[in-house]
């Protein structure tokens, strides 16, 4: 399969096709990673990083393949450590090829992202659940209601909005902190 | 003020671009007054970012595990397949149990089945399952044990449905059945081991007995033909041996190829859903066949020479043998070249193709000289001697006669417009085009694995690959197991999730049929020979069948559209000459004199007095066809219309029915108007009307006739009794002038020839319509997209 069609699977919404076969980049770009002092699942996490960082550019209409799929996801990942490692300290020594601009973009983009996470990180299940549901899934809030067993789709409105109030309360200040 | 809530929902909307027009523009400049609100509505966008990243994490993760997976099952598979032979399988013993709590009865017949005392060295893992279904396990070391639902039974041979436990022991390293004291020979001869592995199962601390075989796929990075599966035994010494090696190999039994079916799987149903299910063989076959114009053949593999090759994977863009892309046809090359100071042609093309500016940098003529007639674009080649000698020596020699070079083959998305197919844009990726199931499928490849019903079941899921290459696989290796093949097919499918058909297919260890080399090679080469000589004689067929068509079409309008000029050429001289007809007759009757002037130019209403009035007023009855009284000075003229009607017996069961009217005075027959059971026209009262009825059914002819209809009108009917050509000719030469027989006669022909094309056109685009759909049938992946 060529960059192309995977480029073409992730514009059509199939991800999880795409995914499958860029997963066949990650022994190599894990082996790097590992190499540069990442455990097991710090490299799974840059990479699954790097992957959501394409994706969204895909989506977005921002990505335009100038080199190799690997080329740049290689890049990504290696950016992405790299800011990783300065978080706790340490600096490593390696070499990007991306332009300096899209550098900053992404590291940028992932400081801020990363932050949404933490804010996220602590709702609880059942918020995450509904507001993937909802967000991502396009799930309409009366079968939400349903599936998650609101008594009504009032219920159920309410209750997103509670967790996305609580989500945003944790981002303000976690971005207080940060800055 | 809004709650905190409220505003959530707000922004929600704005992010999703639920706003109107009116409260985007609130929001936009509330955003823009308000630059707390504005990060707030930042923050709620990271945060929505945030929650796709976590669902995106959730699809990620599954596509990690697909992945993991898929790695792993090529492994095994290509492993397993190839290399089952290394293991060494530890059958446990039947040992009575002492008794003791449940776990330590379980490592008790472990311990007794041990052939080595240091096989504690090696874990043992434990997994719960339950035989009530089919089961896979993996083991750390990726063996992968595939359990049949039911595969157990206890002591006393009754089959355990419930949960049981599998406990497992693997040494697959060199290292690990070093020490874990495990020796490989078998008989006193050292046995060549891919790994070992034991398994015992247990329910409720009982050992259990395997009564259905346990599929095992041990993974291995070396392929090693001719391996067996050996049971370790204990000796009386105390030593290991290996035992009872098991073939792995299944003989497969040929059949009469075309006795097989070869067709994609809802080729057939298709036809019968269509309305075709009961055409014999020949007709399915040559429908089948015909679409092998529609979709590549792989072209590359089909060149054998290697100078070839490298010509068309490197130069093929810009160069092409016989025709001049944007770059010299290089036919004749090598006669055109004038060496200049490198001495002969070849040292020439070396140089010119590894850098052909450093050759004209060095003042070399013909280059230069071809350079300033092309511009220049050729780009540089970096060749080992090999490729570039068999480079120049394909440049001299040309492609082979069976080349796609040569032959052209049809491009993937070939879109053929006429007017009776429409326009359908059809494509099949790397479907399997229907020449190479031509090519296999014929007493040739009879005696040979392709002829099995095992390959038949094959075929039906290589068809839904979409992927010629794997049918070339088996085409390729047909002196290998079907397994091995299966293999490599299960490593060459690009497949997503699911299980992969071919490592099912090969894990049924299907074997082969005997064949020697010299057949493998020259099925080999006929396969390819043929499938493109079938595809190139499918294209031609198609290709001049629609030409034809379209020829027909055009011929067909243009004749059409000449018919509707001349038609509409009589009825306005029709018009004419009954208008001035009835002008004369009234300007008679009314005791006017006229000059023929100006009558035809009366066009628009005048409304002064004097003979124009009249004029207007046979106007108009002329044109609509309505009995007039026209007074003028006190005299009176009747112009009369009468209604006549003709009827046909029967009409609809001919296939075509014309009414013709004949009278002296017009310039051409006058058409009479279609009505359900005849036709109806008005005569006029100044006229005296001959009658000419014609119909055909199928070929017959049939007619009728009558002189002067009574001026009243009223209703006449057309009794038709069958006629031939000549018959009809002369009636008509009887009945009216030479002209308007004439005029009929062209009239009638031309109305067997729109039926004619009007029947062509409609069964074209009924076979159209069908073969858009068996299309679908042909190939699986591929897209028929248009209209008619
Ligand atoms: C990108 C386009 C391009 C490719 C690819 C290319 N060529 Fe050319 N080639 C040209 C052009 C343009 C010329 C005309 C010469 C010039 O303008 O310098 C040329 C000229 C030639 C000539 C001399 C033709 C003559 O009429 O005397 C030869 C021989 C030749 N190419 C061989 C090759 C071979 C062999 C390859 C593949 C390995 C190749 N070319 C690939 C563009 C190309």
């Amino acid at each position: 399969m060529s960059d192309n069609e995977i480029i073409e699977l992730i514009k059509a919404g199939r991800e999880d096709k795409a995914l499958v076969k860029l997963y066949k980049l990650y022994p190599s770009i894990q082996r790097f990673l590992m190499n540069n002092g990442a455990s097991k699942d710090e490299a799974l996490d840059v990479y699954q990083d790097a992957l959501y960082i394409l994706c969204k550019k895909v989506k977005e209409g921002y990505f335009t393949l100038s080199a190799q799929l690997s080329t740049y996801l290689y890049s990504v990942c290696k950016l992405l450590w790299k800011q990783e490692q300065a978080k706790n300290s340490k600096t490593i020594n390696i070499s990007i090829d991306l332009p300096e601009e899209e550098q900053n973009n992404i590291a940028e983009y992932e400081n801020k992202l990363t932050m949404a996470e933490q804010a996220l990180e602590n709702l609880g299940e059942k918020c995450i659940e509904i507001l993937k549901a909802f967000y991502h899934q396009g799930m309409r809030m009366e079968k939400i209601a349903q599936v998650f067993g609101f008594s009504s789709e009032k219920v159920a409105k309410n209750q997103k909005y509670k967790c996305l109030e609580r989500a945003k309360l944790k981002y303000a200040e976690l971005a207080n902190t940060n800055h | 003020m809004r709650t905190e809530l409220e505003k959530i929902e707000l922004i929600e909307k704005y992010l999703l671009k639920q706003l109107d027009a009116e409260e985007l523009q609130q929001m936009e400049w509330e955003m823009e007054k308000d630059p707390s609100f504005k990060k707030e509505v930042e923050q709620q966008k990271q945060l929505m970012d945030g929650i796709n990243k976590q669902a995106f994490k959730d699809v990620s993760s599954k596509a990690y595990k697909k992945y993991k997976f898929t790695k792993k099952l090529w492994q095994w598979g290509i492993g397993g397949a190839l290399t089952v032979l290394a293991l060494g399988v530890i059958i446990p013993l039947s040992v009575n149990i002492s008794n003791g709590d449940a776990q330590n009865k379980i490592e008790n017949v472990m311990a007794a089945d041990s052939l080595s005392a240091d096989e504690t060295h090696l874990k043992i893992q434990h997994f719960s399952i339950n035989t009530a279904k089919d089961t896979v396990v993996e083991t750390d070391g990726g063996i992968v044990l595939s359990i049949p639902a039911g595969g157990f039974t206890d002591a006393d041979g009754n089959v355990i449905d419930g949960e049981i436990e599998l406990v497992v022991k693997e040494a697959l390293s060199a290292s690990e059945i070093i020490s874990a004291g495990l020796s490989t020979t078998a008989n006193g001869k050292l046995l060549e081991t891919g790994g070992m592995f034991y398994v015992n199962a247990f329910a409720n601390s009982k050992e259990l007995k395997i009564k259905k075989a346990i599929y095992a796929q041990v993974p291995t990075d070396e392929v090693k033909p001719g391996m067996m599966l050996f049971s370790g035994e204990k000796t009386a010494d105390g030593r290991i041996n290996w035992v009872n090696p098991k073939p792995l190999e299944k003989w497969l039994v040929p059949v009469e190829i075309t006795s097989l079916d070869f067709y994609p799987k809802d080729y057939e149903p298709t036809l019968a859903r269509e309305g075709y299910g009961d055409k014999n063989k020949a007709w399915k076959d040559s429908m089948y066949y015909s679409f092998a114009y529609i979709s590549n053949c792989d072209t590359s593999n089909l060149i054998n020479n290697n100078g070839e090759k490298i010509f068309k994977s490197y130069c093929s863009p810009c160069h092409d043998w016989d025709r001049r892309l944007t770059a010299p046809a290089l036919k004749g090359v090598v006669n055109r070249i004038q060496p200049g100071k490198y001495g002969d042609v070849d040292s020439w093309l070396d140089a010119f193709i590894r850098d052909n500016s450093k050759v004209r940098a060095s003042g070399d003529v013909y280059s230069n000289k071809m350079y300033a007639e092309n511009g220049g674009a050729m780009p540089q080649f970096n060749f080992s001697e090999k490729e570039m000698k068999d480079l120049i020596s394909f440049l001299h020699q040309g492609p082979s006669s069976n080349s796609p070079l040569t032959n052209k083959v049809v491009n993937i998305g070939e879109t053929y417009y006429s007017d009776s197919f429409g326009s359908v844009q059809y494509y099949t990726y790397n479907s399997i085009n229907p020449a190479k199931i031509k090519a296999i499928w014929n007493s040739k490849f009879n005696n040979t694995l392709l002829a099995t019903k095992e390959f038949e079941e094959r075929l039906k899921v290589i068809f839904n690959t979409c992927d010629y290459r794997i049918l070339d696989l088996y085409v390729d290796n047909i002196d290998k197991n079907l397994w091995e093949i299966d293999s490599m097919a299960a490593k060459k499918y690009d497949w997503y999730g699911g299980l992969n058909p071919f490592l099912e297919f090969a894990k049924r260890k299907d074997g082969k049929v005997k064949i020697n080399d010299a057949q493998v090679k020259a099925l080999s080469k006929y396969y390819r020979a043929k499938t493109l000589a079938c595809q190139q004689a499918a294209k031609e067929t198609q290709e001049k069948f629609r030409k034809e068509q379209h020829k027909l079409d055009a011929k067909y309008y243009q004749k059409s559209g000449e018919k509707v000029m001349k038609d509409y050429d009589a009825l306005n001289k029709n018009f004419n000459a009954e208008y001035e007809k009835n002008l004369d007759e009234v300007n008679k009757k009314l005791g006017i004199k006229t000059s023929r002037i100006a009558k035809l130019s009366y066009t628009t209403s005048i409304t002064n007095t004097g003979w124009n009035n009249v004029d207007k007023y046979v106007f108009e009855a002329t044109a609509t066809r309505t009995s007039t009284e026209i007074t003028y000075n006190g005299k009176t003229a009747t112009i009369t219309y009468s209604p006549i009607n003709v009827e046909v017996k029967n009409k609809s069961q001919y296939d075509r029915v014309y009414s013709y009217l004949l009278t002296e005075e017009l310039y051409s027959f006058q058409r009479m108007n279609d009505t359900t059971n005849g036709f109806k026209e008005k005569l006029n009262g100044f006229m005296t009307y001959n009658l000419a009825v014609v119909a055909y059914k199928g070929d017959s002819i049939f007619y009728f006739q009558q002189k002067a209809l009574p001026k009243e009108g009223g209703t006449t009917v057309a009794n038709l009794s069958p006629v031939t050509q000549g018959v009809l000719q002369e009636a008509l030469h009887g009945l009216t002038q030479h002209s308007k027989q004439k005029d009929i006669l062209e009239d009638l022909k031309f109305g067997v020839f729109k039926a004619e094309n009007e029947k062509r056109q409609k069964d074209n685009k009924k076979m159209e319509e069908l073969r858009m759909k068996i299309f679908l049938a042909v190939f699986p992946c591929g897209i028929a997209e248009g209209a008619h």
